[in-house]
């Protein structure tokens, strides 16, 4: 391996690679010891148990240190003998400790300048006369400034002296009672960099205070960012002096060696980035779910194990019997339930014609309240003459007609209540009645009675109930928002990924067909997907109001889907739903091009050769377009199941904490509820319920064989 | 006849297709967008598809709402430094993994894979905790240092798809004359990948922008590092107890229309940059 040829100079350069080995198996040693001597030196891991460890250092930490530790021992003893490819991993290495190193700099520059550190000093001050009178002038105005305390009466009056009499601001307002407070607070008030403002004497000019402000601390911040920064040096030489003396190395460079040792130099840069803002977050997160943490409480907490998710994930089924009477059968009891029925009633036609003079003359009817305006009354008056039919079709169309005609025939059905008046003709009315059904049910126990005592121990409340084969089930859970949540979220993916696939394939299907301004459609379809999700919230959100300005109501309403207006976003049944067609509308698009992208990679041979063979458009569909498509497809439906599972904005935004997604309840324990413990659990649970999904889908679909 | 007759249905049918699924398409922004220009009165009274009486004010009163303007500014440093960022350590990543050979490397483009699907939401907390053992909490470097986990992984992957589509003739040529695997890529293959770094750059770019949960969570103490998505999600008027619903829609229109018209002058690298992989055999 080693050549001898290569002549070595003497001194200190014929010895750099000694020093260079010496210097990596230090560093390698190094930051397995210091890490040691941190782990047990540290004096909140006393006693150390290894949930304290895990907590304080997490698992990838030490990983990455033992690792690159042993790496950087191993290069060094390389070095020892001189070899060219371990002095260039040296190299590297090098290169990306001093890059660490300065990125640690700035961390602890931007930690400690983050840390407010209040201080108190005594100051004396030249205040701005024109800006407190100016504050003076708003007070007195009324108007509200940030920090000071609005005037009562009596203060305004003096304040108003003081401009009035043109005494000097500053030793008028300090002569009002409490006036020193007055004044700290306004000079806090013009002053940023002020906390806090005692005002202790005036000599008419200027003012002795007692200031707290916020101090910045850079001698704190010299002192520690300079031993990193001296390393960074040091070690930068290092790298440097290695570079210039590559040639007391011996052996060949490796192509494929150094093919890879660029690979590695490249990646590390997205590998640091991934683990910090993903792999490190992950385990953090599951290590805070095994603990009770809180925001805000003291920073007690324990190590509750798997409490959390046995909280999160308790469900129970307990088959609930009846409540038997004492002859042990099953206790009864009568519903009644409301049931709207549309009958013919024949029209008393003297008696109605009898009730509409009177109204129209003014007279009150008993049982009749006054709903209509009288002149509108009173274009009826030259139609009394006509047929009961014409008369009362006439007031049908008038405005509250119809609530009007309501009461009239109640008088003449005895006992009925009607709810609306359906049509006349000759000389019967139809209209709806309700009518109270009474049945018998059954009586069955509650869930709490059937399952015992640790029902309510354990905090359970019913969920569902089930009628199955005869007998009754109670689902349970010991969170039932989160069951909530979950399928919520289900339903959610269920149905807007199911639609967005159909809707998505149709448009896709239709774009792929050659016309003029395809390619501007697809720039339309662009639309949706870029606009800011939490900006189509909120333009939906002004489409399904559900006032005249509700755009959806009006054009449903005009087509005759719905009669009236629904406030989609407000009624519980409607906001799920609300929900998918807004995810529908914006992220069908993206579907629809995923799946463009693939029938244009479909040869088209094989449909001209399907007509060739007489095929039609739906059989060259089935058995050439899907199975061709099956692997976009599946990718299409993967990324959008995996999307839709964690939704959040959406429901963030416009139903808050009416119906939660698993991601805005995880959002909710987390900011509102400061579980942190909890909230964590949460998360990791969906994260299981992702990979689950994502395995399924692998599995199912047989998207490995694909990519 | 008949088939003359049948032909001319179909184009009629099939036109009538397209503009439903035009409309569909493009309605609810039609609708925010023409909204924004009319009066309260308007708006609340009649339902009109063209303004009466267009007006500006909602844009005024947006333009001079601090909110409003504040997360703009923290959208665009956020964005664009994400974006920077992304593309820096994304272009290196993708280079070894598209060109380079070496141990792990298909490991690594798993991982990637597996990353542009990785759930935000499923670690919120843990994010919560790295924040703030960085002490960036509340400021805008919060957002900086998380959104790699959303932009890093595509940038990557676009990248190395195009990387990999590059021909194999020109690093060959530079290692012939001598340079080194990373001379060969900044200086011969960067330069040729500048179509593929706008796509995944204003992918990146649009991500960030519309990004919420994080920018929600992180900015919670401190509402003057909030960026615009989440400005208009809490935008509150002068009067507490109505939301501006007026202001908010032209707030909308104001942040999504420059993105619009990004996004159509780049559309096919877009559609190109999306569909990157999916439809690989």
């Amino acid at each position: 391996m080693t050549t001898k040829a290569t002549p070595r100079p003497a001194g200190i350069v014929a010895n750099l690679p000694y020093l260079f080995a010496l210097l990596f198996v230090v560093l390698g040693t190094g930051m397995i010891g210091v890490l040691g001597i941190g782990i047990a030196t540290n004096p909140e891991l006393d006693p150390m148990t290894f949930f304290g460890f895990i907590d304080t250092y997490g698992l990838i930490l030490p990983v990455i240190v033992i690792t690159l530790g042993l790496f950087f021992v191993w290069i060094g003893l390389r070095m020892f003998n001189r070899d060219i490819n371990a002095a260039q991993w040296a190299r590297t290495w090098l290169l990306w400790i001093v890059v660490g190193l300065l990125l640690w700099g700035v961390q602890i520059v931007v930690t400690i300048a983050a840390e407010e550190v209040e201080e108190t000093a005594m100051v004396t001050l030249t205040p701005d006369r024109e800006a407190i009178t100016d504050v003076v002038e708003r007070l007195i105005a009324g108007e509200r400034v940030v920090g000071v305390a609005p005037t009562d009466t009596e203060r305004t009056a003096a304040l108003d002296a003081l401009l009035e009499n043109e005494t000097d601001i500053i030793s008028g307002i300090i002569e009002l009672e409490n006036g020193d407070r007055l004044l700290g607070t306004m000079l806090a008030t013009l002053n940023d960099d002020y906390r806090r403002v005692i005002v202790l004497d005036t000599d008419g000019n200027t003012v002795n205070a007692e200031i707290r402000r916020i101090r910045n601390d850079i001698p704190v911040i010299i002192r520690e960012v300079t031993p990193v920064l001296i390393a960074a040096v040091l070690l930068g030489a290092a790298w440097w002096l290695l570079g210039r003396n590559l040639d007391q190395f011996a052996g060949k460079t490796r192509l494929a060696w150094q093919e890879a040792r660029v690979a590695w130099n490249l990646l590390i840069p997205s590998a640091a980035i991934l683990i910090i803002v993903a792999a490190r977050p992950l385990e953090q997160t599951f290590i805070i779910s095994l603990t009770d943490r809180r925001f805000g409480s003291a920073q007690e907490f324990e190590f509750i194990g798997f409490d959390n998710y046995v909280q999160l994930l308790g469900v129970r089924l307990d088959e609930t019997p009846c409540v038997t009477g004492d002859d042990g059968e099953c206790q009864m009891r009568t519903i009644e339930s409301e049931r709207t029925e549309v009958i013919d009633v024949e029209i008393n036609p003297e008696r109605v014609r009898e009730t509409l003079v009177q109204l129209i003359a003014g007279e009150s009817v008993s049982g009749v309240p006054r709903m209509i305006p009288p002149d509108e009354l009173a274009t009826l008056e030259p139609l009394l003459e006509q047929d009961a039919d014409t008369l009362l079709n006439a007031m049908l169309d008038l405005q509250n007609g119809p609530l009007q005609l309501e009461f009239i025939l109640a008088g003449t059905l005895d006992g009925l209540d009607v709810e609306s008046v359906e049509s006349i003709g000759d000389g019967v009315a139809s209209v709806a009645v309700i009518r109270m059904d009474e049945s018998e049910a059954i009586v069955y126990q509650t869930a709490a009675d059937a399952a015992g005592e640790t029902y309510n121990t354990r905090n359970y409340s019913p969920l569902h109930t089930y009628n199955l084969f005869g007998n009754r089930y109670v689902l349970s859970a010991r969170d039932a928002n989160f069951i909530t949540a979950i399928e919520n979220t289900l339903i959610f993916t269920v149905f807007s990924v199911t639609l967005e696939l159909i809707l998505g394939l149709f448009i896709a299907l239709v774009v792929n067909s050659r016309f003029r301004g395809r390619g501007l459609m697809r720039t339309a379809m662009l639309v949706p997907w870029a606009i800011p999700t939490v900006i189509s919230a909120r333009l939906w959100e002004t489409m399904l109001i559900g006032r005249q300005a509700g755009v959806i109501n009006f054009m449903l309403n005009n087509l005759g889907v719905i009669d009236g207006s629904q406030a989609w976003l407000a009624n519980p049944d409607l906001q799920i739903p609300a929900m998918i067609a807004i995810d529908v509308w914006k992220t069908t698009p993206f579907m629809a091009l995923i799946l463009l992208a693939g029938l244009q990679v479909i040869p088209k041979e094989l449909y001209e050769a399907a007509r060739v063979d007489g095929a039609g458009r739906v059989r060259s569909f089935l058995s050439i377009t899907l199975p061709l498509l099956r692997p976009t497809i599946a990718v299409g439906l993967i990324f959008r199941t995996l999307d839709a599972l964690r939704v959040f904005d959406i429901f963030q935004l416009l139903l808050g904490r009416q119906q939660l997604s698993m991601a805005t309840y995880n959002y909710e324990t987390l900011i509102t509820n400061q579980q942190f413990g909890y909230a964590s659990a949460i998360g990791v649970v969906i994260f299981m319920i992702i990979l689950l999904f994502t395995i399924l889908y692998v599995n199912v679909l047989g998207l490995e064989n694909e990519s | 006849m008949t088939t003359t007759l049948r032909h001319r249905l179909e184009r009629v049918g099939f036109w009538l297709l397209v503009l439903l699924i035009l409309f569909y398409v493009l309605f609810p922004f039609y609708w925010v967008t023409v909204s924004s220009f009319k009066t309260e009165a308007e708006f609340f009274d009649r339902t009109t598809f063209i303004p009466e009486e267009p007006t500006e004010e909602n844009y005024e009163a947006v333009l001079e709402n601090d909110q409003f303007r504040l997360g703009l500014t923290n959208s665009i440093i956020v964005s664009t430094v994400s974006v920077l960022l992304a593309l820096v350590v994304g272009s290196f990543a993708a280079y070894a993994l598209g060109r380079l050979r070496f141990r792990g490397r298909s490991i690594f483009l798993y991982l990637i894979l597996a990353m542009t699907m990785f759930p935000q939401i499923s670690i919120l907390s843990g994010m919560f905790q790295v924040v703030n053992d960085l002490g960036v909490f509340g400021t805008p470097l919060s957002l900086i240092f998380t959104y790699p986990i959303l932009t890093l992984p595509f940038t990557v992957w676009v990248l190395t798809s195009f990387f990999q589509g590059l021909p194999a003739e020109m690093e060959q040529a530079a290692l012939v004359d001598g340079a080194t695997p990373f001379q060969t890529f900044y200086l011969i293959l960067l330069p040729l990948t500048a179509p593929a770094l706008v796509t995944a750059g204003l992918l990146a770019f649009i991500v960030s922008w519309n990004e919420y949960l994080f920018a929600l969570t992180f900015t919670t103490i401190e509402p003057s590092v909030r960026t615009v998505t989440v400005a208009i999600a809490l935008f509150s008027g002068s009067d507490a107890m109505e939301e501006p619903i007026m202001e908010i829609m032209a707030a909308s229109v104001f942040v999504t229309v420059p993105l619009l018209v990004l996004v159509l002058i780049f559309q096919r690298r877009i559609v190109e940059g999306l569909t990157a992989g999916s439809v690989k055999g």
